[in-house]
């Protein structure tokens, strides 16, 4: 993480993504303080289930503006570049093996995750990414199936 | 997520309809159990139901012929294992711990996905541990009049804890106060180590616990104990008297555990398991390894458990209406 | 009581106990390395194996599985930016800057180290103390609790270098996620949606996995170049701090095992609380705080010690008082529970040779975890020249079945997923993760000790300044906001043209 760290010193004005985090974050701290005060506030003595969400969601927002002065002051980052391909294929391979390891089992999930998450690097060749699903389902069965006993089918 | 429920609900459409065919064509229990059967527990690792369950299953498994494997599936005030139970198809294969939360209290206090009793088929009632009720040491209070006497003082003057809403120890001094005529200020717990620390310093005055992890604080003086919340004495205690002797009427409310399975599932099937945990239960060293913790064998077959389940959930409806728990 | 001492020592350096303390050690360790899979799960999955054990062994193997696994998980986390368990992320903080430096070696063996003199120290105040500072931790009440968990809250705003705003943006989000759940004083359920898996709240652990393992795969894999880590020298000479480095962190060390003792032996807070308090005050004090979070060997040093100090100074309210301070306490004493052993106040008196021989085991598995563990710092090393692109998806999958293993639930694997994308644009636009988690963890805490607090008084405001030690806490808290203020007024204040932050 520290790793963009100093690409992110303000340095050129904030582009789109800057401002729609910030957005997001404002909109959400509304959202909270909202419903908080749905919830029923009750008082500082006796405080209802409410109060800290009204609290928390206030100082969210209010420290969101804080980002907006920020950004308009003092600049952010003007664009993420993120190479798209292990954007979707990785969250996809998580997906994909959450939906199957209870239906299908844990070692055609595995396989699946292996196989779809591995070639969000493009120089991924596909002998290695087979291999990589067999090692990794012999692995996962006997340690977590034989050895932890983890209520899955290997099938 | 969306994809993985909709897998599992047509997984799940199709064991049912397999299952529906092989329940017409000849008597399930016969061939029973051909297959593994889970039994899941609503608690973590480490807790009385864990031990229960783990020692059921040992002997299950030799009587059946077929392993029966705990899996614990904490979480949602035991929610989540009720609601995979009750959806499991009716094969006797997937058998749940159940307890008062399970079947009455949770469907009542949360927004689940199962109703409650009638989701479920009763096998039998197996064990339950004692509530104890406890004051602090450093109340100076030694006797059920002085709590009762103080507690009259004035409402609120004294403070009790609970591991939650709705919890059985809530509604335990929910009873007490309803039998007593008293007030006093509910504090509530994430679980009973954090009550405890309160009770040992001081910080709150009384509570309705499990009593075997009170013992060594009753011994030491540090908490006193007042009353066992349960039929009968509690072997682990002797000396104590039970809240009935002391004239609180029927103040039952032992944590109890039995084994139920989803609704539907066959008789003969309930019936056969019903009798192989009536055997295990009669075994000494089940009851010893079981009493070692403090948990009592408390066999009820199944039509007697049903029965208790129906007057129980009546009772507990009636005393979270007046705890008055949110939701 | 010199006598029960030996007795136990004599118990802890039998065969039988010296093996199943190995072994404990050994496999905590090694399931501790595999990113995702953190001490609890460990222990949680191998409890049933201890029914069948004699009750001293089962709880000198199930402990030293527990310690032996926090070793092992500042290693995935050092190396590969994946925590195994939440006080490991705090580990990752200057550990992975210090890997990526081409410095894992000498991460890996500080950690070891520390680890070891932070967990040594804290046993031998077990061994001299235990009953004493059992009955101090008794006094802590919520009001104390409350104090000291806002006194974490706000040294959690200075744990980051960049832009404050974001950073104390970042502790309102966690205290955001960390209202996800039951409310307990009302039984009202916030934020859940409906789904009965959020009814506890968000676990910690797909939250942690999410914002800092998935996030970094997808960094490197995305990222701009440095997707290996250089390996660095694994001679024994690059893994030895320099003259100047032991010299930088034996105060760390200390300061930290401190931290970690007194707060890890509050029945109420933990080792997370520790850690992280261990760390933001090491921060705090520097004299060169913009170091921190790009590879200070500090950052590595106190958070370590602490950690650990914090894991054994745990024991002392769970086998002096019978009461666990967290979730693996509970599942440890359940674990004595089952054996008809009941810890509490008689523990120490009734069951010596069990106490000693349980200490002992303590001080056998942390010298048996420094001997396995320095050989070992090589063989992780070598872990880093596998290509990264058979390495992620192996990090991939150990981090979903480790988060899965937990509760047994795929909707947490969902939240591994979408914490991690969340992460990568926190990562891209400077948004620290450390605060979000330190909200998370302290704003429930905080909220359930408000309300109780309130409670207990009544509702009078009195309570939080009725006793000495609430006095002290309310003092260092108002000067740290106050101290807060002043800096961040003084970052403000348009008395020079925009300054880079911490650079």
């Amino acid at each position: 993480m520290t790793d963009h760290e100093s690409d992110t010193s303000p340095t050129r004005p904030a582009g789109l993504w800057e401002y729609g985090v910030a957005t997001t974050l404002l909109l959400l701290g509304l959202y909270v303080a909202y419903s908080g005060q749905q919830i029923g506030v009750g008082t500082p003595r006796r405080m209802g289930p409410g109060f800290l969400p009204m609290a928390v969601g206030v100082s969210l927002a209010a420290l969101s503006l804080g980002i907006f002065w920020e950004l308009s002051r003092l600049g952010g980052r003007s664009a993420m570049d993120v190479p798209l391909r292990p954007l979707v294929l990785i969250p996809l391979s998580m997906a994909v093996f959450a939906a199957t390891v209870g239906p299908l089992g844990l070692i055609p999930a595995t396989v699946l995750l292996v196989l779809i998450g591995a070639f969000a690097d493009a120089t991924m060749t596909a002998k290695r990414a087979a291999l990589t699903a067999v090692a990794l389902s012999v692995i996962g069965y006997l340690l977590f199936i034989r050895g932890f006993g983890l209520p899955l089918s290997a099938f | 997520m969306k994809s993985q429920t909709y897998l599992r609900m047509a997984a799940g459409a199709t064991f049912a309809l397999l299952g529906l065919t092989v329940t017409s064509t000849s008597s399930l229990a016969e061939g029973y159990p051909s297959q593994p059967i889970t039994l899941v527990n609503p608690y973590s690792a480490g807790g009385s139901a864990d031990l229960i369950a783990r020692t059921l299953a040992e002997s299950l498994t030799e009587q059946l012929g077929q392993p029966v494997v705990v899996e614990n599936r904490p979480g949602a005030a035991t929610a989540i294992a009720a609601t995979h139970v009750a959806r499991a198809d009716p094969d006797g294969y997937t058998l749940l711990i159940a307890s008062a939360p399970t079947h009455f209290i949770t469907p009542v206090l949360q927004d689940v996905q199962y109703k409650g009793l009638e989701d479920f088929a009763p096998v039998a009632m197996v064990a339950s541990v004692p509530n104890v009720l406890v004051v602090s040491g450093k109340s100076g209070m030694t006797s059920l009049e002085d709590l009762v006497a103080t507690a009259k003082q004035a409402p609120d003057t004294l403070a009790f804890a609970s591991v939650g809403n709705g919890s059985l120890p809530h509604l335990s001094s929910v009873l007490f106060m309803q039998e007593t005529d008293t007030h006093m200020v509910h504090i509530p717990y994430g679980g009973s180590a954090p009550a405890v620390v309160d009770l040992l310093a001081g910080n709150v005055d009384m509570a309705f616990l499990n009593l075997p992890p009170m013992l060594p604080h009753i011994e030491s003086g540090d908490l006193v104990a007042l009353g066992i919340a349960a039929p009968n004495r509690a072997p682990l205690l002797p000396d104590v008297a039970t809240m009935t002797e002391q004239g609180l009427g029927e103040f039952q409310m032992s944590t109890w555990y039995g084994i139920s399975a989803p609704a539907g599932t066959p008789d003969d099937v309930v019936t056969k398991l019903d009798a192989a945990l009536h055997t295990a239960l009669e075994q000494d060293s089940i009851k010893d390894r079981l009493g070692k913790s403090g948990v009592l064998e408390f066999y009820k077959d199944h039509s007697e458990y049903a029965a208790f389940l129906k007057s129980e959930a009546t009772r507990m409806l009636d005393l979270l209406t007046s705890a008055d728990v949110q939701n | 009581m010199y006598s029960d001492i030996l007795l136990g020592f004599e118990r802890a350096l039998s065969m039988d106990a010296l093996l199943f303390c190995f072994i404990g050690v050994t496999v905590g360790t090694f399931v501790g390395v595999l990113p995702g899979v953190g001490a609890l799960a460990a222990v949680s999955l191998c409890l049933p194996l201890t029914y069948y054990l004699d009750p001293t062994i089962a709880m000198i193997m199930l402990a030293g599985i527990f310690y032996g696994a926090q070793y092992g998980s500042s290693t995935a986390s050092i190396l590969l930016n994946v925590p195994g368990t939440v006080t490991a992320a705090v580990t990752a903080l200057d550990g992975y800057p210090m890997a990526q430096q081409g410095r894992a070696g000498l991460a890996l063996f500080v950690t070891t180290i520390c680890s070891f003199v932070g967990g040594t120290i804290a046993i031998v105040l077990m061994m001299g103390f235990t009953p004493v500072i059992a009955s101090a931790a008794l006094s802590f009440s919520s009001a104390e609790y409350f104090l000291i968990m806002a006194l974490g809250l706000a040294l959690a705003s200075t744990i980051s270098t960049g832009s404050q705003f974001k950073s104390l943006a970042m502790v309102a989000l966690g205290l955001t996620l960390g209202l996800v759940g039951t409310d307990l004083n009302s039984g009202v359920s916030r934020f859940t949606f409906g789904r009965i898996e959020l009814y506890d709240g968000i676990s910690l652990v797909p939250i942690a996995m999410g914002l800092f393992g998935v996030a970094e795969i997808l960094n490197s894999i995305g990222g701009s170049g440095s997707r290996t880590p250089q390996t660095g020298k694994i001679s024994f000479r690059s893994m030895m701090p320099t003259r100047a480095e032991w010299r930088t962190i034996v105060k760390p060390t200390l300061r930290g095992t401190a931290i970690g003792t007194v707060i890890g032996a509050l029945p109420g807070s933990g080792a997370t609380v520790a850690t992280f308090m261990a760390y933001a005050v090491e921060k705090r004090q520097s004299k060169t705080p913009e170091r921190f979070g790009k590879g200070a060997i500090e950052g590595i040093a106190a958070p370590e010690a602490a950690n650990n100090s914090a894991v054994q100074a745990a024991f002392i309210p769970t086998l002096s008082l019978g009461i666990p301070g967290d979730a693996l306490m509970a599942f440890l004493l359940g674990a004595m529970m089952i054996h008809g052993i009941v810890p509490g106040p008689r523990f120490l008196t009734d069951q010596p040779e069990m106490f000693w021989g349980l200490v002992g085991s303590f001080w056998v598995g942390n010298v048996l975890l420094l001997v396995l563990n320095i050989p070992l710092i090589g063989v992780w090393i070598k872990m880093l020249s596998i290509p990264y692109n058979i390495l992620f998806p192996a990090m991939l999958f150990f981090i979903c079945i480790g988060v899965y293993s937990i509760d047994y639930q795929v909707f947490d694997i969902a939240l591994v997923v979408g914490f991690g994308l969340i992460g990568l644009v926190m990562n891209h636009l400077g948004y620290p993760p450390a605060p979000l988690l330190l909200g998370f963890i302290l704003g429930p805490m905080m909220e359930e000790h408000f309300k109780r607090a309130l409670l207990m008084s009544r509702g009078s405001f009195s309570i939080f300044w009725e006793r000495p030690i609430s006095v002290v806490l309310l003092l260092l808290l108002l000067a740290l906001v106050l101290m807060s203020l002043r800096t961040a007024l003084m970052a403000l204040l348009p008395t020079s043209k925009p300054k880079k932050d911490g650079k």
